[in-house]
């Protein structure tokens, strides 16, 4: 590969906004968008828009998270919704909702979500355990993934909210339709947080391609790195959470599909795996709207098709290196 | 250089170093042999700072090396570890700069000392195993560490690749300062290094220069086995050569 990684990025980009574009005019209605009259422009700046702004907020949240938590963890499966890490945010996000303890757009919902979401990658981690074999991470993933999902189905059946258990499928799968600004302002302040964490801890995650014992050596105190590293995934996953429910497998494709282009340094797949899953998301979702009928289908289901394959391929891949 | 005051492991079942007191001087290739279990590899992993559960004291340079944070500690330490698999298909030369920001001359200047300059664009996974192991020794030795700390960096090489890595050991130490090696070639260690540390049971048995310490008497109390010298006909190349292992 002779491509620097800024002219990567600089390619990559120009595709995620053409996508952008393109994401922009789909949707129920045609809209005139050199003249729009009163009507038209709400839906523009009121519903079309946000809903890319959010694309791009959600999808860097989850490419981030995923190239972070296969960096840290040093295991190619991680990824937060996967490994139950987004289900707990969820599960936590859900209860406050429907039960009332929080109004939908406080900023204090992101705050209570990572509560869960730092819960679910401590218990991955106390589950699996540091350079934990593909298999036991995937293993303990499901058991936490399976745990929250069950939870998040009680909750929403138990919720005295009469309509909440219709919206199991967007929590469950995760969805960007009918959003607003207010969902944007939720996603923004984790991802805001979160990127000059994972900035600091870059060179640490870089060294990780080694064992942690030697990391240990090269100047990096790895039990506070770890944490830090920990609590930037929890915001991500939380961010993303809390403005679009669990969508599963763009942190697992993001951090793939940047390898799969050559670039197998881990500087790269840090940073590019965001601008990578904004393609990835905004593809999703652009599929999703067109083959919705009368109701929306959730990204998720897009998502999880395009990368429950992968996974397998992934895992068989492991197999044959093992034997 | 490096002095050891009184440094302890406790184990599972059993100490893995006990009381281990040693001073080393700079500019000295040490071996460190003993059989499996013998401690070598809590010891030097002691020694680099990553057993949590160690007492004692280590002073390096008069300092107190245990007290200093993990990015003084860096300035002078090199490591490598027993087992190492890079985790992610990088590139030769992305290995050796791993998490390090050398400009390219010096890099490719320390690239050709560990002959990787050639392979430096291929990925881990196109090298042999001989090539990988001596691009992480390049890793290790690249900010040029004061003390550096291998764990049996020739096990698993051909005969080869072995000299040419001892060799490289010997150069640092010379050039750079101290490096502490664990060897299970006896031959090798007899070789290369100045001075070896003799391990037993977690304990220091001996420490001094090879013949004294690869005496049949050691060899036997320590390895199990019977041995005995031989040496080349114009007497260069003295090598412990065990014949049998000595039943209980």
């Amino acid at each position: 590969m002779n491509l620097s990684q800024r002219q990567c990025y600089l390619i990559l980009l120009g595709i995620a906004i053409l996508l952008s574009g393109l994401q922009l005019t789909v949707g129920g209605s045609s809209l005139n968008w050199w003249a729009p009259n009163a009507l038209e422009s709400d839906i523009i700046w009121d519903i079309r828009v946000p809903r890319t702004v959010l694309t791009w907020s959600v999808a860097i949240a989850l490419g981030l998270a995923g190239a972070v938590m296969q960096l840290l963890l040093r295991n190619p499966l991680a990824e937060p919704g996967i490994t139950g890490v987004s289900g707990c945010a969820a599960l936590v996000t859900i209860a406050s909702l429907y039960f009332g303890w929080l109004p939908a757009f406080s900023f204090g919902l992101p705050a209570l979500a990572l509560v869960g979401g730092l819960f679910g990658v401590s218990l991955l981690m106390l589950l699996a355990g540091q350079r934990a074999s593909p298999t036991r991470l995937i293993l303990a993933g499901v058991a936490i993934a399976t745990m929250s999902s069950a939870a998040m189905g009680l909750l929403l059946y138990l919720a005295p909210n009469p309509f909440a258990f219709q919206e199991w499928a967007f929590w469950h799968m995760g969805s960007l339709a009918n959003k607003s600004w207010h969902s944007v302002m939720l996603a923004l302040p984790g991802v805001a947080l979160a990127l000059p964490l994972v900035w600091l801890g870059r060179r640490f995650l870089y060294a990780l391609t080694l064992s942690e014992e030697t990391v240990a050596t090269m100047g990096f105190n790895v039990a506070r790195y770890r944490n830090l590293m920990l609590l930037a995934v929890a915001l991500l996953t939380t961010a993303s959470v809390v403005a679009a429910g669990v969508i599963g497998f763009v942190g697992l494709l993001a951090p793939h599909a940047v390898r799969l282009i050559g670039f197998n340094h881990p500087k790269y797949v840090l940073w590019l795996s965001p601008i990578t899953a904004i393609l990835l998301l905004l593809s999703f979702d652009t599929i999703a709207q067109l083959m919705s009928t009368a109701r929306e289908l959730p990204v998720g289901v897009i998502a999880a098709l395009v990368g429950a394959p992968l996974l397998i391929v992934l895992l068989v891949r492991e197999r044959t290196r093992d034997a | 250089m490096l002095e050891l005051n009184d440094l302890y492991l406790a184990g599972i079942s059993r100490p893995r170093i006990r009381h281990i007191n040693l001073a080393l001087a700079s500019n000295q290739l040490v071996g460190v042999i003993g059989a499996n279990g013998a401690g070598k590899s809590s010891l030097l992993r002691g020694i680099a700072a990553v057993e949590p559960h160690l007492t004692g004291q280590i002073k390096f340079k008069h300092q107190d090396w245990l007290g200093l944070s993990h990015r003084q500690r860096q300035q002078y330490l090199g490591y490598l570890p027993q087992t190492e698999t890079p985790e992610w298909d990088v590139r030769i030369d992305e290995l050796v700069n791993l998490a390090a920001q050398y400009a390219r001359p010096r890099l490719n200047e320390h690239l050709k000392t560990y002959e990787l300059l050639e392979l430096k664009e291929r990925r881990v996974s196109q090298v042999s195993g001989g090539e990988r192991q001596r691009a992480l020794l390049a890793r290790a030795t690249l900010s040029e560490p004061q003390l550096l700390i291998c764990d049996e960096p020739v096990s698993g090489l051909d005969v080869a690749h072995q000299l040419t890595i001892m060799q490289q050991l010997r150069n640092h130490a010379r050039t750079h300062g101290l490096v502490l090696a664990a060897i299970h070639d006896l031959a090798l260690a007899a070789r290369f290094c100045d001075r070896l540390l003799l391990m037993h049971n977690g304990e220091l048995v001996q420490s001094g220069e090879p013949f004294e310490v690869l005496t049949e008497k050691n060899l036997a109390h320590c390895f199990g086995v019977q041995a005995e010298w031989f040496c080349r006909d114009n007497g260069v190349g003295w090598i412990p050569t065990p014949l049998q292992a000595i039943k209980d």
